[in-house]
């Protein structure tokens, strides 16, 4: 039977090394713990001043939360939720169009047009938008500003 | 005699070489062959370097029009004027069916809001 050599026993020795250094650097208990992420709805209004808001698309950006619902507005017109990829949901960016209900009165103003829904997981729903084209009934194009509010659920 | 003392005093003037001829010349031959591989093969490596550079370089081309510059080129007025009955240029008939109807709009909004990495899939 061979015994085993100084190669085996500097091995064994590595690995009981090796063994130690991993059980010292394993994380303890973390004394702060992870921060709940939060939720939260951003609602996204659509100015469109004095014209009849027919269509409308935008691209928001999230730098940190992610997409996790899509609703549509209050408006009649816009009642349904808008189209977008739904690669988007999970994800911290999305393309949103929609056309206006044509059963419906074309509204003016401001006008809610989407709800989006947020995980924010470090607390925080910074957000860009850009993109916007906003169409009246006649399929012009005109410049609209667009809103978006934050409502933080608790 | 005469002969044996010319040939050594030949031998003392041209001492024999320590390396034999024939070994000489079979290792000078297998040194250069030996050369003549290591360039082909540096060759062969600067070659194969410039083509992945190259399609390196092509790919990131192609990623960053994907990327930037892939979406289409209409928006959502001119899906309205389309779902509307208002636009009846054969540049929107998006499923060629000969029409430009709701259907095209339809299709048109799905291009309009798929996000880079899907449009043209």
């Amino acid at each position: 039977m061979k015994t085993p050599g100084l190669l085996s026993y500097a091995l064994a020795a590595l690995a009981a090394v090796l063994l130690a250094l991993l059980l010292a650097a394993r994380p303890g208990q973390d004394p702060t713990p992870p921060k709940a992420p939060t939720f939260a709805t951003l609602d996204v209004l659509v100015d469109a001043g004095d014209h009849q808001l027919a269509a409308w698309q935008l691209d928001v950006t999230l730098a940190t939360a992610l997409l996790v619902g899509i609703e549509g507005g209050t408006d009649a017109a816009f009642r349904d939720a808008p189209r977008y990829d739904p690669a988007a949901l999970q994800g911290g960016r999305v393309v949103l169009a929609a056309l206006a209900d044509a059963q419906q009165q074309l509204p003016n103003g401001r006008v809610l047009v989407a709800r989006l829904h947020v995980m924010a997981p470090d607390g925080a729903v910074d957000h860009t938008v850009r993109g916007v084209v906003a169409a009246s009934a006649d399929g012009q194009r005109f410049t609209a500003d667009v809103e978006v509010r934050l409502h933080e659920n608790k | 005699m005469d002969d044996l003392e010319q040939r050594l005093r030949r031998q003392l003037q041209e001492p024999e070489p320590a390396v034999p001829a024939a070994v000489r010349a079979a290792v000078l031959a297998d040194g250069r062959a030996a050369a003549t591989g290591f360039r082909k093969r540096r060759r062969f490596v600067r070659l194969a370097g410039a083509s992945a550079a190259a399609a390196a370089a092509a790919l990131l081309a192609v990623t960053l029009w994907l990327g930037h510059g892939g979406g289409p080129d209409f928006d959502v007025a001119d899906a309205w004027r389309v779902a509307s009955g208002l636009e009846h240029d054969r540049r929107f008939d998006q499923n060629g069916d000969g029409r430009v109807d709701r259907a095209d709009a339809d299709r048109m909004l799905a291009a309009i809001v798929a996000l880079p990495t899907r449009r043209g899939s």
